[in-house]
């Protein structure tokens, strides 16, 4: 790492506009990740549209600070009504929820808040030296290993995501051939345009995630009227205590540290680290009878992990090109569109803009702590907002949000047909989180087998001879297969726990 | 789950026919295969396979047994449905009415439609989130909502 650019990069970060900017991201992902059935894919997705027309460095920091904001979020909800407001906060939900219960609402989330912050700082150290080590080996990769790349990172999200490998799959697939339509990325022919001029550039990528992860979620969401929970915890204390910090602190370490690597691996991201952090914790204590009862360790060991995510997580994206989730992903699609192409070239390129953005991520961590600290009662506050208003305020961001990137009307439509799709999918168990992947990694896929094709004058072989690329393209296989046994053996047992 | 499977195949092979179809129309490359329609024809086979197998399990009555029926009754699914309406109703207006006008009753309609029943708090709530909406976008981000006569 090198220091005087870091320093460059903190400079150009620390301004007032920025600093605003990015503690609005902050608040904008924490509210939105707090608010139980919106995720933080949806919650990235929503709010990118307001960095459209801001200049690069504070578009990216503050697309940071949701990121940070929104995984965090979860937790808030997870702890005080017992409902994880993204998939990641599932497992802060075990302690934290009991710990609400016996009037420690106040210690759980202090502590939650502080576990986040560490995890967000640790695992950004981890990018901060890894990423740039990967980036040089990755200057070696060529085209067949790209490809291998972009199916790992596919396959990983199928295995992790839905209940069926085989639907997994098809929607991945689903995903890759929406990502054809356009201009062939080799020959530039037009494919699957249906002769609409606004298709040639690809299918708009935020109009159709707004439409996957937010229309098909609102739609779902009018289906069923529920009252709102009503938080009736009292929070009295708003920072953890010494005694806390002291009994849980290797712990966070060794959750952040777990979970920088989980979040670094393409596909795998925050609701598996924080699970793998939890029962990492739960094995090695003393008394792991007391977790899942309102052990503080436990809430501490699933946030750590769960933000220790972010930096891992942007280790490949920002490294490879190969976002790590589907939040990550949505992050990608962000960066591109502020002109920033993240892959090894441009660590070659453009270092100043990659140490921009390590300042970003290191300030936006430091936001979250502050703004989550000082915010506890107001964000516990938002979370109980009535779905009767919180939906009509969701459709209309998510049209203003698909209209906003080219204002075009035909995106807006593009992202309600997209919402019917992800509606009926959800309905019938189909995830959607590999379509996003596909549409990210669909065009590296494509081009790249294409170009290894061209220069091995059509001879397959070339992905199995190259070390590194045959690799990737076994432990895809693997996850593959892995999953799908598992999830046979699952629903035997279910089948014979249900004839019983 | 049997027969949304089945459907979600033949969706599928549907799907994976006309991408077939149309890419025998692109330009080809005759010498190594690796045309514009290469790449497509590779997806459109994998999804047949899959597609294939879906159907097949759903046939031999293998399929997960999860997801609720779709009653078109349930007042829930209705609810979807005047939903989606009135969003592309909203839509067809937005050029004529302007972004306020269309928003604002918009929001209102779809509370009313999830059965909230304090007009005041309707009325603020519509009112506020449209004004907050425009001017973040127009004054801040600079990015012009469709207008109409209003604004």
């Amino acid at each position: 790492m090198d220091l005087g650019l870091f320093i460059d990069g903190l400079v150009n970060i620390l301004q007032i506009n920025t600093l605003l900017l990015i503690i609005a991201g902050v608040i904008g992902g924490i509210m939105i990740g707090a608010l139980p059935g919106l995720t933080a894919t949806m919650g990235v997705a929503l709010l990118v549209p307001f960095t459209f027309g801001l200049p690069v460095e504070q578009g990216v920091s503050m697309l940071l600070g949701i990121f940070c904001g929104a995984m965090y979020g979860g937790s808030i909800s997870a702890i005080l009504i017992r409902t994880p407001g993204t998939p990641s906060a599932a497992a802060t939900l075990l302690d934290g929820y009991p710990l609400a219960q016996k009037g420690e609402a106040g210690r759980a989330l202090s502590m939650s808040i502080f576990a986040s912050f560490c995890g967000g700082m640790i695992s950004f150290i981890m990018m901060v030296i890894l990423s740039p080590q990967i980036s040089k080996f990755a200057l070696n990769f060529s085209a067949p290993e790209y490809f291998a790349l972009a199916v790992f990172g596919l396959s990983i999200i199928i295995s992790v995501s839905g209940n069926s490998v085989l639907k997994g799959i098809m929607a991945g697939v689903f995903g890759l051939m929406i990502a054809s339509i356009g201009l062939d990325p080799v020959s530039g022919f037009p494919r699957f345009t249906f002769g609409f001029m606004n298709l040639f550039e690809g299918p708009p990528f935020i109009p159709t995630l707004i439409g996957l992860f937010a229309f098909s979620e609102v739609f779902k969401g009018v289906e069923k009227i529920v009252t709102q929970a009503k938080v009736e915890a009292k929070i009295t204390r708003l920072l953890p205590s010494r005694a806390d910090i002291k009994k849980c602190w290797k712990t966070i370490v060794k959750s952040s540290i777990l979970g920088s690597f989980i979040g670094s691996i393409p596909g795998a991201g925050g609701d598996i680290a924080a699970f793998v952090g939890y029962s990492e914790a739960k094995r090695t204590s003393k008394n792991p009878e007391n977790f899942g009862k309102g052990e503080i360790q436990g809430v501490a060991a699933a946030e750590a992990g769960n933000n220790g995510c972010t930096g891992g997580a942007m280790i490949p994206l920002l490294s490879l090109g190969v976002p790590g989730d589907a939040v990550t992903a949505v992050l990608l699609g962000a960066f591109i569109m502020q002109g920033i192409r993240p892959g090894p070239l441009l660590y070659r390129d453009h270092i100043d803009v990659v140490y921009s953005i390590f300042a970003g991520l290191m300030i936006a961590n430091i936001c979250l702590l502050i703004c989550g600290l000082l915010g506890i009662r107001f964000f516990a506050r938002i979370i109980s907002i009535n779905r009767n208003i919180l939906l009509p305020v969701i459709f209309v961001l998510s049209i203003v949000g698909s209209y906003a990137m080219r204002n075009s009307l035909f995106d807006v439509w593009f992202a309600l047909l997209f919402g019917i799709i992800g509606y009926f999918m959800q309905r019938y168990d189909f995830p959607a989180s590999p379509i996003l992947l596909a549409l990210i990694l669909g065009p590296m896929a494509e081009s790249n087998l294409r170009r290894a094709l061209i220069v091995s004058q059509g001879d397959y072989s070339v992905f199995i001879t190259r070390p590194i690329c045959a690799v990737l393209l076994f432990l895809a296989l693997l996850s593959l297969i892995t999953s799908t046994i598992r999830q046979l053996r699952l629903q035997k047992k279910m089948r014979q726990e249900a004839s019983l | 789950m049997k027969k949304a499977d089945i459907i979600a195949g033949l969706l599928g092979l549907a799907l994976s026919f006309y991408i077939i179809v149309q890419s025998g129309k692109f330009p080809e490359d005759h010498v190594l295969l690796l045309g514009p329609s290469f790449f497509p024809r590779i997806l459109a086979g994998l999804m047949v396979v899959m597609s294939t197998v879906l159907i097949i399990k759903a046939l031999l009555g293998k399929s997960a047994p999860t997801a609720e029926k779709l009653y078109i009754k349930d007042p829930g699914i209705q609810r979807s449905i005047i939903t989606l309406i009135a969003t592309v109703i909203y839509l067809l207006l937005l050029k004529r009415v302007g972004f306020i006008v269309d928003t604002i009753v918009y929001l209102m309609f779809l509370m009313y439609l999830l059965k909230l029943r304090d007009y005041l708090k309707m009325v603020l709530v519509a009112v506020g989130v449209t004004f907050a909406v425009y001017y973040v976008f127009k004054v801040a981000l600079n990015i012009a909502l469709p207008l109409g006569f209003w604004g």
